[in-house]
């Protein structure tokens, strides 16, 4: 019994870091019992941005970086005015390695075999490869799941472009115990770490 | 008047009281002056390199995420001698593990696990886990992006585990989610628990040591064997050798001191090939197999712990009275296997960084290297058993 008590006081205790609730479909955030919603926070201008040369950010937490490009191409849920700027988690869904992004025929550092034929993000742990034109997708390689999108906002009067929230919020190893299917992420807590209120760009 | 020398009174009273030479300092046997009996003894030489290394490295080393790798840095820039003290602290790591599994392989093929040391066994491998628990979290003390990286990966893994036991274990052992209570936690875990373990465990397994005495040769030894004096003979050959390991240490480290990967940030591990240090790479060529994609890595670590603990309860099913490697063809075919299997998964994941292998030649390779083992074995075994008939009946030898 002492043993189930313990279990069960660690299980709260791991769950009780809620900072974030989302709730999907309305594509909205909520607040519950203190907790802050999703921050919408300006990361860059249009202008500044060049095409396939990927900025990062950390969003929502000061140690979840996000990987945000101007593909150059229309890309499925892309914003800005080409249709073209996406923004993904950069830690890979696998086990949680930062990745590179590929533009369409450059090859990874760890893998000169691969040659991108499509904008790409290859993970050089263990070679998820994920498509930036299609949601990010898992092409190949360990990943048993897409990395979650950096909601992005375009002002097209001034070109600034924002971060308001991710998309599902199951960024890797930040999320609530046990829960791996972003399917069955009903309420979402993010842990391990501080909640940004400025972006700055790397 | 007593024609002892005060010196050697002082050293009876204190035996007298404590035993010393009824139990560590007692005769050896005249077979037990070789290198293969001294294994678990260099191991234990190491760890007390690590300890007085790591001691010293703590005097520097700042555990925060802005400073652990400056730090490190300044131990090896600034410190005197601060450079051949880490070098030797990862090298000394280094021949710890190896000698872990040297000392593992080789009480396997000599069948010292059986009856009366199964206890030891079973003690040496939770020695062997606290070892390679060692490794892993001080590899991410430097905060490097490989140690970073590879520290991340193995956190991730706990996801796998069923129930809530995952998140527990990560909570316990790497805190909240931040960098800052990561780093915290396995600084602790490594400088302070892991210490504490390995030390009681050394403890129980020196008794046990103590209790059955070093093994008797599993071929060709005629009883009862000679025994040799602590003082000259052990104690000169445990020195020699002793001194002989650190003097190689010592060498290397000067010769080919540590190159320290970049400092830590997301951008810059993301551009940097990431691999774990050798002795895990075995498990991360695993995780590379395309089977072993999406929900296959339930398949991939719950195959890695079966073996792990099938290799751990090795003395409660391989319970035959045969000693002599030459008569157990069996699991001296299983563990030549083993040993062709995990070289193989080395060598191989080292090769190939961030690819996936594909299920066909992964099968192929791992099928190959297993066939060849067993020929090799099979080999072996028909050579022997050739020369046995020859020699009518002659005493083998291994």
């Amino acid at each position: 019994m002492l043993g189930v008590g313990f279990l069960a006081t660690m299980a709260a205790a791991v769950s009780s870091f809620r900072i974030l609730t989302f709730v999907p479909g309305t594509g909205s955030t909520t607040t519950t019992s203190g907790a802050l919603a999703w921050p919408k926070l300006k990361v860059t201008n249009v202008k500044s941005l060049e095409v396939l040369k990927p900025v990062t950010f950390n969003y929502p937490l000061d140690n979840t970086p996000n990987l945000l490009v101007k593909l150059g191409a229309k890309a499925e849920n892309g914003v800005g005015p080409d249709g073209d700027i996406v923004a993904f988690s950069d830690i890979c869904q696998h086990l949680g390695c930062f990745y590179a992004f590929q533009p369409s025929g450059s090859s990874p550092p760890c893998n000169a075999a691969y040659t991108a034929s499509s904008p790409v993000a290859y993970c050089c742990c263990h070679g998820s490869v994920y498509d930036f034109l299609h949601n990010a997708n898992v092409v190949s390689g360990p990943a048993p799941r897409p990395v979650p999108r950096a909601m992005l906002d375009y002002d097209d009067t001034s070109g600034d472009i924002y971060v308001v929230g991710m998309a599902p919020p199951n960024i890797y190893g930040h999320g609530p115990p046990g829960v791996t299917d972003p399917a069955q992420v009903l309420e979402y807590d993010l842990q391990g770490g501080q909640i940004v209120t400025e972006i700055t760009l790397s | 008047m007593d024609s002892k020398t005060i010196y050697s009174r002082i050293i009876e009273w204190i035996d007298s009281r404590i035993g010393f030479t009824k139990t560590i300092l007692r005769p050896a046997p005249e077979h037990a002056m070789h290198p293969f009996y001294w294994i678990g003894g260099l191991a234990v030489i190491a760890l007390t390199m690590q300890g007085l290394t790591g001691i010293f490295m703590l005097l520097y080393y700042v555990p925060n995420t802005d400073q652990a790798y400056s730090s490190t840095v300044y131990i090896m820039k600034s410190v005197p001698l601060g450079l051949l003290v880490e070098t030797l602290h990862l090298y000394t790591a280094y021949a710890m593990i190896l000698l872990a599994f040297a000392h593992m392989m080789r009480n396997f093929f000599a069948s010292v696990h059986k009856m009366p040391r199964e206890l030891m066994w079973l003690v040496g491998m939770i020695m062997g886990f606290v070892v390679l628990s060692f490794g892993l979290t001080g590899y991410l003390l430097p905060w490097t992006v490989v140690s970073k990286s590879a520290t991340d990966v193995a956190i991730g893994m706990l996801n796998v585990l069923p129930m809530q036991i995952g998140n527990i274990v990560k909570f316990l052992a790497a805190g909240s989610g931040s960098d800052a209570a990561e780093l915290d936690r396995f600084l602790t875990v490594h400088t302070v628990l892991l210490p504490v373990a390995l030390l009681s465990l050394l403890a129980v397994k020196l008794y046990m040591f103590e209790v059955h005495g070093s093994p008797e040769p599993a071929a060709g030894v005629k009883y009862p064997a000679r025994n040799l004096p602590w003082f000259p003979n052990v104690f000169l050959y445990l020195t020699m050798l002793g001194a002989v390991f650190v003097a190689v240490m010592l060498a290397v480290s000067a010769l080919f001191p540590l190159v320290l990967p970049p400092e830590f940030s997301p951008q810059a591990a993301a551009t940097y090939v990431s691999q774990p240090d050798w002795y895990f790479l075995w498990m991360y060529q695993i995780l590379k197999f395309a089977p072993m994609e999406g929900s296959g890595i339930y398949y991939a670590l719950g195959g890695i712990t079966l073996f792990m603990v099938l290799l751990t309860l090795l003395p409660f099913y391989d319970r035959g009275i045969e000693r002599n490697p030459a008569s157990r063809p069996l699991f001296v075919t299983i563990g030549v296997i083993m040993v062709a299997e995990l070289a193989a998964l080395t060598i191989w994941g080292y090769l190939t960084p961030g690819q996936v292998i594909p299920g066909v030649q992964a099968a192929v390779v791992t099928g190959g290297v297993a066939v060849m083992a067993l020929l090799l074995s099979w080999i072996i075994f028909r050579l022997r058993r050739r020369t046995r008939t020859r020699s009518a009946g002659g005493g083998s030898r291994i």
